[in-house]
Order: structure tokens, then sequence, then C-alpha cells
């Protein structure tokens, strides 16, 4: 067994070393300069590897029994994993509770490397604080690991190359989506290259491994047979726009969304498979740069013209993104308009975003886009607007639990309107619109919100209104007697929801 | 000793006291809530469409990458 401890610096040498040893990898090859080093450049400088062989990958080794081992070529069955911690580490810690407390908190996750000669990056969990460039918001889920014989907690988005064989980009993709839920919430669970090939056995036609890639149907159909309700948004189909407002939409809601990009229809060949799990950090020059948006909705446009009021919406800001290429390191920022201008291969440049699936829980009936119009029609119909004013829309959703966990903490909120939300009767997820101004939303404040019932579809008679205030009203259901109450009550600026995201 | 944490039926009878509560059953109520019954339905029906021209196309696009 293979326990290298090395610097930054010291890597190439050991793991080139190891290469050859382990994976019988001929040095002209130069594998650490062809595949590895673009991997580590963009880790901070003052970090250490912790370097263990052979390694047992789940993920590999199912990869290895269903596939690889069938053929007359000889595979390896045994992985390297590198660990990866912020400064130096005392050696000796790892013998003791308070040493491995500390360790833990320089652990900064794991990347294994497969035997796969062509594509070696396999699992790996990285968090955001092992990279250089860290500032933007992203989803986490925390991986159980060890290093040394200890167990540690990793921190951050899975993520994996493909090895072109048992897995292309679509299975990647999938495998990450499912490792991510699959970590952090008790209804999902991880899958394996094998059960997603077995998902898509009863649908498909021909053979599937080797892997020929995905459609997105397919795509959506494994997810939904791993448990969730999925949705599909086509960019022609919703227009440009809206297909960004509710790209931007689910984002700001934590859910990470699978993103197809393609430039068939720039004559090119290319169709690709990748995640999208969060965005940069808002800064008060993006919101000064937004412009009010064009209502399609004929009450809305009419209201606001009535009044003259610019609506502005938080889907709008023109912030990068946060993507996970099976292709490139984790963490890639990139704008919507061109997800794939950081490729070295200029063939990829033209790529465009053409659909984007959004694993949702099943029983999210309301989506996004009659949830974003309802929220704007209740805004404009159900509430006394002052004139001139510009309204900025902040819409997302939320399990009602993280909701009400925060709104408990929220010193900033009014208190009794706080007290009449928090014992609202809601269901698991809500869909939460909060009204704020340019100038408000600049110190992430907002002084109305409209909360809506995520289970229900029907949105006729205000059915998923839970409950709204703005502009010294109040409005919820009265059970007794059937109809919304009106009541006078002002909710004055109050600190946004964060949670989603952990941060703005 | 036990101790009832039911604030907003109290909110609420401090509110009524005081004729600070209003149903919503007017009859400009009515037509506002029906305006934007018509409106949803709509959207609804424009959503529809998106959604199912999106699957018929997700499914001609193969991710191989």
């Amino acid at each position: 067994m293979n326990r290298i401890y090395c610097n930054k610096e010291e890597l190439k040498d050991n793991l080139s070393r190891l290469l050859t040893e382990e994976f019988n990898i001929p040095n002209y090859l130069n594998a650490y300069d062809s595949q590895i080093e673009k991997y580590v450049t963009p880790l901070i400088d003052d970090i250490t590897i912790f370097i263990e062989s052979p390694y047992v990958d789940k993920v590999y080794r199912d990869s290895y029994y269903s596939y690889f081992s069938s053929k007359l070529g000889s595979y390896k069955r045994d992985c390297i994993r590198l660990s990866f911690f912020k400064g130096q580490i005392d050696l000796s810690g790892f013998e003791s509770l308070d040493g491995v407390n500390v360790i833990q908190s320089r652990y900064l996750g794991f990347m294994v490397l497969r035997p796969t000669t062509s594509n070696m990056i396999g699992r790996s969990v990285i968090s955001p604080r092992a990279l250089k460039q860290n500032s933007f918001l992203c989803v986490s889920t925390q991986v159980h690991s060890t290093v040394n014989f200890v167990k540690l907690t990793a921190d951050g988005f899975p993520h994996s190359s493909q090895d072109t064989e048992t897995i292309s980009c679509a299975e990647t993709t999938l495998w990450a989506v499912m490792e991510y839920f699959g970590n952090r919430y008790a209804e999902y669970k991880p899958t394996l290259p094998s059960l997603i090939t077995s998902a898509l056995k009863k649908v498909s036609a021909e053979r599937q491994v080797p892997s020929k890639g995905l459609n997105i149907q397919q795509m959506s159909y494994v997810l939904k047979e791993f448990g969730f309700g999925t949705k599909i948004y086509g960019r022609n189909q919703f227009g440009k726009s809206e297909f960004k407002r509710l790209f931007s939409t689910y984002i700001e809601s934590g859910i990470p969304i699978i993103v197809a990009i393609d430039n068939r229809h720039n004559n090119g060949n290319i169709g690709h498979a990748i995640l999208s799990v969060g965005h940069e950090s808002t800064t008060l020059e993006l919101i000064d740069e937004l412009e009010p948006i064009g209502v399609s909705n004929e009450l809305v446009k009419h209201k606001l013209l009535e009044k003259s009021i610019n609506l502005f919406d938080n889907d709008d800001v023109n912030k990068k993104f946060v993507f996970i290429d099976d292709n490139m390191p984790s963490y890639c920022l990139a704008n919507l308009e061109s997800p794939a201008l950081h490729y070295p291969n200029s063939n990829w440049h033209n790529c465009e975003i053409t659909f984007f699936i959004v694993p949702l829980y099943p029983k999210i009936y309301l989506e996004a886009y009659e949830a974003k119009n309802f929220m704007q029609l209740v805004l404009v119909s159900a509430f006394d607007l002052k004139p001139n004013e510009d309204i900025f829309l902040r819409s997302y959703l939320t399990s009602s639990r993280s909701y009400k966990h925060e709104l408990m903490l929220n010193a900033t909120f009014d208190s009794t309107l706080k007290s009449l939300i928090l014992e609202s009767n809601m269901p698991k997820f809500i869909w939460v619109c909060e009204i704020s101004t340019k100038d408000l939303i600049k110190n992430q404040l907002a002084d109305g919100i409209i909360l809506l019932d995520a289970t229900e579809a029907n949105t006729q008679n205000f059915k998923p209104l839970i409950c709204a205030s703005y502009m010294g009203s109040y409005i919820s259901h009265n059970s007794v007697s059937g109809f919304f109450d009106r009541n006078n009550l002002i909710l004055s600026p109050f600190s946004i929801f964060t949670n989603n995201l952990k941060g703005f | 000793m036990a101790t009832e944490l039911n604030k907003t039926k109290e909110i609420k009878a401090r509110l009524n006291a005081i004729e600070q509560v209003r149903p919503m059953s007017t009859q400009s109520d009515a037509a506002m809530i029906h305006a934007v019954n018509q409106q949803m339905e709509n959207v609804r029906r424009e959503y529809q469409i998106k959604e199912r021209e999106s699957q018929l196309s997700a499914s001609r696009v193969v991710l191989t990458a």
C-alpha cells in the first residue's frame, strides 16, 4: 500500500511514478501533464495532498465488473486517491480525536484517478474553498470518505470525467445529480453507471454499452425512474429571455439542473450535457445595469403602464453561472449565452444552451413558469401599488422547513407578521417571491412577500396563495369564511432569504 | 406549567377588535380574482404548448461529447 503526503510542487513527481507503477502508464504519455495538471492548477497554492493507492472506488469498480472485465485486454481494477488539505497537516494528528478535528477543518475533498488511461479523473468531491477563484455561490453535499484510515467528510459538488465507454457526458451528469441528492436527502440514493444503464433497459431498442450518449428525453426518464418529478424546458419553445429567467429561478432555488449545450443548429456536431449548480455573487454594478422586464401578460402590462411602474426581475441579472462539466475541472464559471467559450478547442465556442432538465421533488406540481406569472398577477392585482415605483422581484422555491427556520431567526422581520407566517400551514415546498426595489436589494433587503403552495397546480381563485404582504396589507386565507382576509399590517424592510445558495 | 404558543389567534382577535381586517368578498374583489383567473387560464394554455413542444424536441437531441 502506498501512502504519500506531499505539497503541490512535489505532486507531479510522486504521482507520475505511481501512475507508472500502479496503472502501467508509460512515462512517454505524460499522463500528469495531459490530464491531471489542469485539475491541480486551479487549486490554491497553500495546499497539501495525501496520495493513497491501491484505492477501491465504488463507481469505477461498477464499470470494471459490468464492462471492462469482460474484455480480452487487461484492465486494472484499483484506483489512486488524492486527498486535499489546506496548508500543512500534522500527520500525528490522525492518531488523536483532537488532531482529527483539526485535520477535518483543513480537509478540502478528494479526487480519484481511474486506470482508464485516456480519461483518468474519476469520482471527485472538491470544496470550493480549495480553489483560487471561489467568489461564487453553489449547492454542495457532504460525502463521507477516509484518509489515512480515518473517517472524514468532504463538502462539495460531485464531479467525474467520462470514461467514454460505460459513461458518456449524459450518464456522468446523471450520476453526479444522484450523488448530490442521494448524499443530501433521505428520499434519494446515489447511483452507479450500471444502474443508469438498467433504468433505460425497458425503453432502449439497442445495446447501451459501449455508451453512445443519451438524448434529453432518456435523461429525463432516468431521473423520473430515480424518484424525481422532472421538467424539460426548451430555449426555442419558451423564448430566449423566458428560458434564461426560468433557468435562473431554479438555480436561485438551489436545485442543480442538467443543461444541454449544442452547436448543431450552428452547423457543428457537438451535443454535451453539463450541470449548473450556482451563480457568481450579485454585485451592486450588476443590479445597476439591470433593465426593466418586458412583460408579456396583458393585465400585468396594463397595470404597470397605468402607474408608470418599472418591474425588475432578479433572474435578468447578467451574472455568470457555475457549471460542473465532465471535460473541465469542477466549478467552471460561464455566461448563459456562451457556456463553452472557455474551451481551448474553438469548435466548442458557438455552443449554446438549448434545453435544461430540472429534477424536481415529485410533489412540486406548480412549476416556475406558472408560479412566476401568478406571482406577478397577485402583485399588480391584489395590492394598491405606488405610482412611478421601481419594483424588484426575486423568486425561488424552498422547503417550508428551511424558510420557517430562517424566518424564525430573522431579527429584521416584523414580529407580528413573522408569527402569522410561521404559524401558517405550509406544504413541504413553497414558492417565494420577495418584493423589493433596486436600492433595497443592494442591501439585501425586501419590503414585501408572496408565498405560494408548490403542491397546488390549480391557479384559479388564488388557490396556491398561502399569504402575501406588501404596501401595508397582509392577505391570507380565512378557512372559516372561505374568503381571503386583508389585514392592515405593515411589513418594514427585512433581510432576504439566502439559505438556498448561502448568499445573494 | 403549560404555555400555549398560538400567536395567530391573539393577533387576529386584536386586529378584528380594531377593525383592521376586511374579508375580500366585495364585487371588486370578485372581479379582481376573476381577471386573474382568466389571465392564468391563458398562461396555462401557453405553458402546456411550450412544455409539450420542449418534450418532443428534446427527444431529437443526443448528448455524447
